[in-house]
């Protein structure tokens, strides 16, 4: 049979049979909706969270740390290292002191972190609130928003005070420390989000200007390209130290939000079970009415698998059907619901944000996925069909 | 000539080892020969449809040999079964069998869109046939808005588009009207005649067995005799003396569901109490059909009565032809009175007595009868016309009343004038009505 006519055979049931045919199909399209709706929340919210912590550099920097022991620790020298491995572009240590802090007549420890403007990038760090220092400011400090629950004020009244320091070095061997008071006051330029860890971050150049940086916290080793990653890496894991990078994190985090989706579609997974379920009953009943037809045709020169190929086409054609129906529900429901939230939110004085995303080769995805479920409902129908004795099938009425 | 089927000690059998087998034809054997016209004819059950279905390749023989073209068809791969179902095969049920949700014309190309057979090809094709079936220009429609004529000559063109060498049609005319009828039974008979087609029909309708050249008559699934029309030049090879075209090949024609004895008992009743045979009967009501319709009068009737046997006529005797046609014209008229006391006395509710159409009726018996009768008789008499024919007595109590004594309340005519009074006023009455008969 030309694939013309099996289509115009298989699409007969929309002329005999409208209400069913459209019944059946809105059936698995509610399925397929319930499908989509959901793993369209997943990737929604895979979205939302990737976009806090993904900025184009920090996904190309290694987080280089000095190990707890201190066997070995970043230095100087270590950090000319790294500058000169290949595909290395930057280096942006980090410097981290206990401290105490004084503002007006209250003081507290917090760990004091000396960085360069560039740090800030690598590593991904955004102000809450006011801005971050930039190249040559020897004035501004960053604190952590911990810190102004500490002070128990809003960091619009911290903004724009004043904070002075005390530095606790220790020595580079022995558990010597020595006190160094820094004799300034810092203007303070914003506030970087940090609920549990008290600290502040300080230009690099407020250290090593006032004494020898015995050795570094971490240092962020930033490459040329995300391929890199990985030799790199190596490299200076063979010196000794600890790497973390970001990357790993983002791709840890996208297993997750599979495992979330997957949990999701199964959800979804179920509604789709009942419609298909609901599809091998229509394609059961349909059989059963026509089996009179199939008697005609078998007697008239329809071999079996002619036969069997037209229903196969019929729940085919169904299940896709249903399928683009469900991807339609899907989609508008899940970006009616985005717009509902988002003018709630807008009005609420929140931000807009997506909640539903729906990826083009996942849709793609579900459309062809319906098309095989179709083709798997139909599989047991149609080859009853093909297999109907003729005379048995042309006597039934 | 090799036969196009050839049919050899054949059993089929229904739910073969089960406890409900069934076996359906008993040793039948027949051969069919290609460009024949045959029919399978019998009553229902006698295993004519199951023989059909066999030849059809959906039905295998539980034993015996069933050749179509030299070949078994139960030995066929699947494919080969499917080209012999188009090729060789094309098939007309008597319920037409269309699909409904498709159009015409698709329904006529059906059997070549499993074949995958080109597009414009096919319908050019199957658009020539329904021209030649008389369904030009139908194409488009959808067979639930056809006719039952119409959908039987659609199904014809379907059963043609495979050219095939064989056409079956079971009970091609069951479900159709007789001008439908007429038309397909034509379209048959041309296929078989122009187009040199075997065609194997089952039917019910006597009528439809002059269009075959033989007719198999099957009863309780045996082959009860295979019988050549003699008015066909026949195909199959029959020999002229071991085939004795008697009154026997009338009768059955006449007769189609009556056994042989009972056509050989038919034969002799005919010889005891008629002086005309069965050829000047059948002519004979032809003619009478036409004076009860009153499309011949009685002086043509008296003439083709007397007219030759070979010119035309019935060939009775002047004195006869003369009897004949006096009495039933006679009859004729007299039944005028009577038709118009019913539809009086129809639309009158019932109530009027017509006396002078009463005393007419009276006097057509009184003349039948033809004494005198006293003056009670004639009152009784009247009295019992106007009961028998106002349908308060039945024809039984209307001859005893006639036979009754004056004493009794009758009117005392002897037996024999009782029942031909009885009988005469009956066939008035029969030609006067206008009731179609409780019988139906």
């Amino acid at each position: 049979m030309r694939i013309q006519d099996t289509l115009k055979l298989a699409t007969r049931m929309f002329r005999t049979r409208p209400a069913r045919t459209w019944l059946t199909i809105a059936g698995i399209g509610v399925g397929i909706a319930a499908v989509v709706i959901l793993v369209g929340l997943g990737y929604g919210l895979q979205g939302l969270l990737l976009e806090k912590i993904v900025f184009g550099e920090a996904m190309l920097s290694l987080n280089v740390i000095t190990p707890p022991s201190r066997i070995i620790v970043i230095n100087k020298t270590e950090i000319d290292k790294f500058f000169k491995l290949e595909n290395v572009e930057d280096v942006a240590p980090l410097a981290s002191f206990t401290s105490l802090i004084t503002q007006g007549n209250l003081t507290s420890s917090i760990m004091l972190n000396g960085v360069e403007p560039n740090y800030f990038r690598y590593a991904g760090v955004m102000p809450l609130e006011g801005e971050l220092f930039g190249e040559g400011e020897k004035d501004s400090v960053v604190l952590s928003s911990a810190v102004l629950k500490l002070f128990e004020k809003e960091a619009a009244d911290v903004i724009g005070q004043t904070v002075s320091f005390k530095v606790f070095v220790p020595a580079l061997e022995g558990d010597d420390v020595q006190e160094i008071p820094i004799e300034k006051e810092y203007r303070v330029k914003g506030v970087v989000e940090d609920e549990a860890s008290l600290f502040a971050y300080i230009p690099l150049s407020e250290f090593s200007s006032r004494f020898a940086v015995p050795f570094y916290e971490k240092a962020r080793v930033k490459v040329t390209g995300r391929e890199f990653l990985d030799s790199v890496e190596a490299k200076i894991l063979e010196f000794g130290f600890v790497v973390t990078a970001l990357s790993k994190t983002v791709d840890q985090a996208n297993k997750i939000f599979r495992g979330v989706q997957v949990t999701l579609a199964l959800f979804g997974g179920i509604a789709l079970v009942v419609s298909a379920i609901g599809m091998f009953n229509t394609m059961t009943v349909t059989l059963l009415e026509r089996t009179k037809e199939i008697g005609i045709m078998r007697t008239i020169g329809g071999s079996p698998l002619s036969i069997k190929v037209m229903f196969l086409t019929e729940s085919v054609l169904m299940g896709f059907l249903g399928g683009m129906v469900g991807i339609g529900i899907g989609v508008g429901g899940g970006l009616s619901i985005n717009f509902l939230l988002n003018t709630i939110a807008t009005r609420l004085g929140g931000t807009s944000m997506s909640l539903f995303r729906f990826p083009l080769p996942f849709l793609l995805f579900i459309a062809v996925f319906s098309a095989i479920m179709g083709y798997i409902t139909g599989l047991f129908p149609s080859k009853r069909a093909g297999s109907l004795n003729p005379l048995d099938a042309i006597r039934y009425s | 000539m090799q036969p196009i089927i050839k049919i050899k000690d054949l059993d089929i059998t229904y739910n073969l080892g089960k406890v409900n087998e069934y076996k359906a034809t008993k040793s039948m054997s027949m051969e069919i020969y290609p460009g024949e016209f045959v029919a399978f004819f019998g009553p229902s059950g006698c295993g004519k449809s199951t023989l059909f279905y066999s030849i059809l390749g959906i039905l295998e023989p539980s034993a015996g040999q069933l050749l179509v073209k030299g070949q078994n068809p139960y030995s066929y791969s699947p494919e080969e079964m499917v080209r012999f179902q188009t090729k060789v095969i094309g098939i007309i049920y008597q319920a037409f069998y269309l699909i409904n949700s498709i159009s015409v014309i698709d329904n006529v190309v059906l059997p070549q869109i499993f074949h995958g057979v080109n597009p414009k090809r096919r319908e050019d094709w199957a658009r020539q046939l329904l021209k030649r079936f008389g369904m030009e220009g139908q194409g488009e429609k959808y067979p639930d808005n056809l006719s039952g004529g119409q959908s039987q000559r659609v199904s014809v063109a379907r059963s043609m588009v495979n050219n095939p060498d064989i056409l079956l049609a079971d009970e091609p005319t069951g479900n159709l009207d007789s001008v439908s009828t007429k038309q397909v039974m034509t379209s048959l008979e041309e296929i078989n005649a122009v187009d040199k087609k075997t065609v194997i029909m089952i039917t019910h309708n006597a009528a439809q067995l002059a269009y075959c050249h033989r007719v198999f008559y099957m009863k309780d699934g045996k082959l009860e005799r295979v019988v050549p029309n003699p008015d066909k030049k026949q195909i199959a090879k029959v020999d002229k003396q071991k085939i004795l075209v008697t009154e026997m090949d009338q009768l059955s024609k006449i007769f189609p569901y009556n056994s042989p004895t009972e056509l050989k008992v038919k034969s002799l009743v005919n010889y005891l109490t008629q002086d005309l045979n069965f050829h000047q009967l059948q002519r004979l009501e032809e003619l009478v059909k036409h004076v009860v319709e009153r499309k011949m009068d009685k002086n043509e009737f008296y003439k083709v009565l007397k007219r030759n046997y070979p010119d035309g006529g019935i060939g009775v005797n002047d004195a006869l032809a003369e009897t004949m046609s006096a009495r039933v014209d006679k009859i004729l008229k007299q039944s005028e009175d009577a038709r118009r006391f019913r539809r009086r006395f129809l639309a009158n509710n019932f109530y009027a007595r017509e006396p002078e159409l009463i005393n007419r009726l009276t006097k057509y018996l009184e003349e039948e009868y033809g004494g005198e009768l006293a003056l009670v008789q004639k009152k009784r008499l009247k009295e019992l016309v106007y009961n028998r024919i106002s349908g308060l007595i039945q024809r039984e109590e209307f001859k005893l009343s006639l036979r009754r004594s004056l004493d009794g309340g009758g009117v005392g005519f002897p037996k024999n004038i009782s029942r031909k009074l009885t009988n005469y006023f009956e066939k008035i009455l029969i030609q006067g009505s206008e009731d179609p008969g409780h019988g139906h």
